[in-house]
């Protein structure tokens, strides 16, 4: 190969190698914002406030993995976003947890409620059978 | 000079030893490995493993290299390995809690069905002996003797509560006796001492055909007035046919203007006739003594008695009027061959009144099943007197609960008797919501 064949095999390969770093760059920038705003809809869902701290974490990491993402310490940044995704997930379980625990709360409050209308109809029922015998008995 | 050499290369040699040795040894135990160890120990991950057996062997596996990778220095792919490993086992833990949740609320919606139809049960059977309690009622008093038209008083219970003011309309001669009243069915809230109240029911007409279940009505409302209200009976008016003219009404009227102290509250029961103006529609209630081709000289314009009630110094007036304005029948009356040529109107509100009508626009209001009085009536007693509005079991019962309870049952029962009667609230734009504002309180406390 001349000189001008391996300064062109150089320029390609440079080039080359350039192009694949800032389609990675480009990558992880999609999967750090997507992750950013997952973690809004997370927050917007959790109306018990049940998962404040683990959503704390989500974008603590969030932000590490763009900043090493910065740094193009682009295998970090992605070990980091797998552990995201799986906090993200964690957090969505934990949110419908707390939604049926916050059902559970007030089925049991309507249920206290109800037995003790309940109890005050049979006072009634007892009051009024009372009532009825001792009419009964007077006509 | 060998000497010095000697010691330079023996503390060479040691501290390159110390190095290598330092080197090979194992660091301290990452943080995240410790706190994956602890959350492995817990309780729930039996459960855990059930429920998502995968993420659990995940994280076991990951628990597993976070190990190795720390036993062979490589501590940032120990960290990773533990975080993932304790996200994953976490995960597991919620799955498995809330299918806990899922089954804690499967029994509380069933036990809810249960009780519910328990309670449907017993309101049935509460409904039923209330009727019998009735029938015994009518038949008690076929067999007392009424001189002059005039109810005489009764020693059994419940049968003796309807009696009539004297015209003096003094309120020593109210006919209430605790002792008539005792012994009715009757929740007892905590008494509103500084309150009043005005109770009219016309059953007979002086020239009107009658308002069945009117005095029944009014002995209803006496009931829950001296017990679950718990007014003095100083406090309060009870006129009964032909104690209710025109002029007693008015009377009555004045006498709770005047008397009425600041910040106390105002309850008005009627039950019997009402009528439309048949060119305005507007709304009259029709006192023993009315003629009906004479409304509007002879009847009370149900907004001039509200208007009457109002300007007393109560904070509030609780208005109960079992009657309806349509002209078609039921508690409603017109020159015979006459009809209403407008819709009766809705009455004008009142700035500090709630308005609870029996029914709605030109609806007709009927008779409760075994002549229980008028159907809203009967419910407004159950609701109150017997404390079946609380539905949130707090021992108050709201306005707003009271016409959340009455709507439906008088609308379902109106619908078996194959009409429609709809009854209605309104409130003055002095009056706190309707949500907020109490009729009774303390059920079940005295």
């Amino acid at each position: 190969m001349n000189r001008l064949g391996w300064v062109f095999f150089l320029t390609i390969t440079f080039a080359w190698s350039w192009h694949g770093q800032a389609g990675e760059a480009d990558d992880l920038q999609r999967a750090i914002e997507s992750g950013r705003q997952t973690a809004n809809d997370l927050e917007r869902r959790d109306d018990q406030k049940a998962v404040s701290k683990d959503l704390q974490v989500l974008r603590m990491w969030l932000d590490q993995a763009w900043s090493l993402r910065s740094q193009e310490k682009f295998d970090e940044a992605r070990v980091i976003l797998d552990a995201c995704r799986a906090q993200g997930d964690l957090i969505r379980e934990k949110i419908t947890t707390a939604k049926l625990k916050a059902q559970v709360d007030q089925k049991e409050a309507e249920l206290a409620r109800k037995r003790a209308t309940l109890e005050r109809i049979k006072k009634a029922l007892e009051d009024a059978k009372l009532q009825a015998s001792r009419l009964e008995g007077g006509v | 000079m060998n000497v010095p050499f000697r010691s330079i290369a023996w503390s060479g040699f040691f501290f390159f030893a110390n190095a290598s040795l330092l080197a090979c040894a194992t660091p301290p135990k990452p943080q995240e490995l410790e706190a994956l160890e602890v959350l492995r120990r817990s309780p729930e991950v039996s459960e855990a493993a059930k429920r998502a057996p995968a993420l659990v062997k995940t994280s076991d596996e990951l628990w597993r290299r976070s190990q190795r990778e720390w036993q062979s220095n490589d501590l940032d792919e120990s960290v990773a390995a533990a975080i993932m490993g304790a996200i994953k086992l976490r995960h597991a833990m919620a799955l498995a809690e809330q299918d806990a949740v899922k089954k804690r609320l499967a029994v509380l919606e069933d036990s809810l069905d249960r009780v519910d139809e328990e309670q449907n049960a017993v309101q049935r059977e509460l409904d039923q002996t209330n009727e019998r309690i009735g029938l015994l009622h009518r038949e008690f008093q076929k067999q007392t003797p009424v001189a002059n038209g005039q109810p005489t008083a009764q020693p059994t219970v419940g049968a003796a509560a309807v009696a009539s003011l004297p015209g003096s309309s003094a309120p020593a001669a109210n006919p209430v006796s605790p002792a008539t009243t005792a012994t009715a069915p009757v929740a007892v809230g905590v008494p509103q001492r500084s309150s009043y109240a005005l109770i009219i029911g016309i059953e007979r007409y002086r020239d009107l055909p009658a308002a069945p279940g009117a005095r029944i009505d009014a002995e209803h409302y006496q009931a829950v007035v001296a017990r679950t209200l718990g007014i003095p009976q100083a406090h309060v008016r009870v006129a009964v046919d032909d104690h209710a003219t025109k002029a007693d009404i008015e009377r009555n009227l004045e006498w709770i203007e005047k008397n009425v102290t600041a910040g106390s509250r105002v309850y008005f029961f009627y039950s019997g006739h009402g009528a439309p103006d048949p060119s305005s529609g507007t709304p009259y209630l029709v006192p023993y003594d009315a003629d009906a081709k004479a409304i509007k000289d002879s009847a009370l314009p149900l907004a001039t008695v509200l208007g009457s009630l109002e300007h007393s110094k109560a904070n509030e007036v609780l208005a109960f009027v079992d009657s309806c304005f349509s002209g078609q029948g039921g508690r409603s009356v017109l020159p015979p061959g006459i009809r209403p040529l407008v819709m009766a109107k809705a009455v004008p509100r009142s700035n500090k009144v709630v308005l609870f009508s029996a029914a709605s626009g030109n609806e007709i209001s009927g008779p409760a099943p075994g002549n229980q009085g008028g159907l809203f009536s009967y419910y407004v007693f159950q609701a109150l007197g017997q404390g079946a509005a609380d539905m949130d079991g707090d021992g108050q019962i709201t306005a707003g609960e009271l016409q959340k309870w009455l709507k439906p049952r008088v609308a379902r029962a109106a619908k078996q008797d194959g009409r429609d009667q709809n009854p209605e609230v309104q409130a003055g734009k002095n009056v706190p919501p309707l949500d907020e504002l109490p009729v009774l309180w303390g059920l079940g406390e005295r």
